[in-house]
């Protein structure tokens, strides 16, 4: 089984070739968003996890407050076994981590951004402080 | 059914005396009137409401750990100690309070009791004169015979007390030992006594009836179960929480819960009198608690669900769900200037930037006080449980579950289910 972290570089690597920016542990508000990809006017946030997704479901939800795509990163056993229903529901992706990240489930637009809390989470990610 | 404020932060002062018609009363933070005495005197006299003061003396007693930052006594419990007298002083610079200190046996250490007991009084009774002004007009209405002004004295004398676990256990006997003092020492003013007992007590009936025989003798009692958590008690403990204050009550003495909720609203149907908390904080307080002097985090009220929640959740709630934006004076005052056509998160977004740290909390206020209104005009726990269950279902029915926290609403019905009266 993946540890959490091992998770992060390879989904931060996924990103890059996105040919997005990345940046691990970004705040928004009381929260830390896992990773974050940003570029091109585009900002994708992703809540890593091992097993309990339904609390990566809700954490992503909340990203779906700055971020155009929220994703919840598992394991690839655990997404087969979900299946792409209880994220589809709110929009939520999901990224697939076996060695490799794959899109399982592509996100859905966010149509819930708050611009106040956007601008403050790019503004944090070109300052380059998010680590403080 | 009173609400008490607790004062526990100088930040508190602007809320409090803005929003001054929703709340009874103050309990004033002993660490606090230590650390800010003028700030804490000119407060009590400018609201004019009726306060107490919380001596908290059993903090020197648990884990002085908690009261440290590294390595070095905070400033305010450093001041707190001052005021309990040199006996107590001295030991609490080097260890924990033992019951020891004040029985040996059979032997009662009258000398270390007086002198708390007389030291506490004291801060208690001059909490409102603190600042030089004060206190020399206080001395001249005293020189002169005159009764100092009506208002300026706590509604009761709160004891020094300490946490126990068991009517066994030693600090139980001292706590006694300590009222039966205060009300000695104590002339005129009322005198509450606090158990400030282990939630495990819940559970032993016998000893519950013993606790309310051996309160009887005091003018009232300050009710403060250790970490006991409206939000994430199962209903059983909540339901042994209203038959407590049931207990507590029936010989006809005010009984306040020293931190409590919405939940702690609804037991006036158990004659319990007040209740005192924080303002959107300090629902309930474990003796064991590590404490700060910052202010506390922004939490956002959820009328609808009794309970507060972080600024994102509250944020997603209201921006993907039709639960109704609270139409408090303070919400309302902010949508008034928002265009409402724009789409919801939109108008989410700018109603949670223009609130800020402090609107959520004055929000807080206004929809606290709505809330008792509603709660007291319900008589029984049928009609209170109706309430609580509407509630559920219109949250349950907006998809608000992974947003805010619902399984207590499901455990107080639950509990009032159980406590019929």
């Amino acid at each position: 089984m993946i540890a959490e972290k091992e998770m992060t570089p390879l989904v931060v690597s996924f990103l890059q070739d996105l040919d997005l920016y990345t940046e691990t542990e970004v705040p928004l508000l009381t929260k830390r968003i896992d990773v974050v990809g940003f570029g091109h006017d585009r900002l994708v946030a992703v809540e890593l996890k091992i097993r309990n997704w339904q609390r990566a479901l809700v954490q992503a939800s909340m990203y779906q407050l700055c971020a155009d795509e929220a994703y919840v990163a598992l394991p690839q056993a655990l997404c087969m076994r979900l299946g792409s229903q209880p994220f589809q529901q709110l929009g939520i992706g999901v990224l697939a981590i076996d060695g490799t990240t794959k899109v399982f489930l592509p996100a859905r637009r966010s149509q819930l951004i708050h611009q106040s809390l956007r601008q403050r989470v790019l503004r944090c990610l070109k300052s380059n402080r998010c680590q403080e | 059914m009173k609400l008490y404020y607790r004062v526990s932060a100088t930040t508190d002062g602007t809320l409090l005396k803005g929003e001054h018609d929703t709340y009874d009363g103050l309990a004033v933070a002993g660490h606090v009137q230590a650390l800010h005495p003028v700030w804490t005197g000119t407060l009590i006299r400018e609201l004019n409401v009726p306060f107490f003061v919380d001596p908290e003396t059993f903090i020197f007693a648990q884990d002085l750990g908690n009261i440290e930052s590294d390595g070095e006594r905070l400033k305010s419990y450093k001041a707190l100690e001052a005021l309990l007298g040199n006996g107590v002083q001295d030991i609490v610079q080097g260890r924990e309070l033992q019951p020891s200190d004040f029985v040996s046996g059979t032997e009662v250490k009258e000398e270390l009791i007086g002198q708390l007991v007389e030291h506490v009084i004291k801060f208690q009774m001059t909490a409102s004169e603190s600042g030089p002004v004060q206190t020399s007009l206080a001395e001249y209405s005293r020189i002169l015979g005159e009764d100092f002004p009506a208002g300026a004295l706590p509604e009761f004398i709160v004891p020094p007390y300490f946490y126990f676990r068991t009517l066994e256990d030693i600090w139980y006997r001292v706590n006694l030992l300590l009222a039966k003092r205060t009300q000695e020492m104590t002339e005129g003013l009322p005198v509450y006594i606090v158990l400030c007992l282990a939630k495990e007590l819940l559970g032993d009936s016998q000893a519950l009836s013993q606790l309310a025989e051996d309160i009887s003798e005091y003018d009232g009692c300050l009710l403060w179960i250790s970490n006991f958590q409206e939000r994430s008690e199962r209903e059983v403990n909540l339901t042994r929480l209203a038959w407590l204050v049931r207990d507590l009550t029936s010989r006809g003495k005010p009984v306040i819960n020293l931190y409590g909720g919405s939940f702690s609203a609804m037991l006036h149907i158990a004659n319990l009198t007040g209740y005192s908390r924080g303002i959107c904080t300090s629902e309930y307080r474990d003796v064991d608690a590590q404490r700060g002097e910052g202010a506390p985090p922004s939490r956002y009220y959820i009328p609808e669900a009794h309970t507060k929640v972080v600024e994102a959740n509250a944020r997603r709630l209201y921006s993907s769900t039709d639960v109704n934006l609270c139409n408090c004076p303070v919400c309302s005052q902010a949508l008034s200037d928002i265009t409402l056509s724009s789409p919801r998160p939109a108008v989410v977004a700018q109603l949670f930037d223009s609130l800020k740290h402090q609107g959520f909390r004055a929000h807080f206020m206004h929809v606290h006080k709505t809330e008792r209104e509603q709660i007291l005009s319900l008589k029984n726990s049928q009609q209170l449980k109706e309430w609580v269950s509407s509630h559920l279902e219109v949250l349950s029915r907006a998809g608000a579950r992974p947003y805010v926290p619902m399984t207590h609403l499901e455990m107080w019905v639950k509990a009032l289910d159980q406590f019929t009266v």
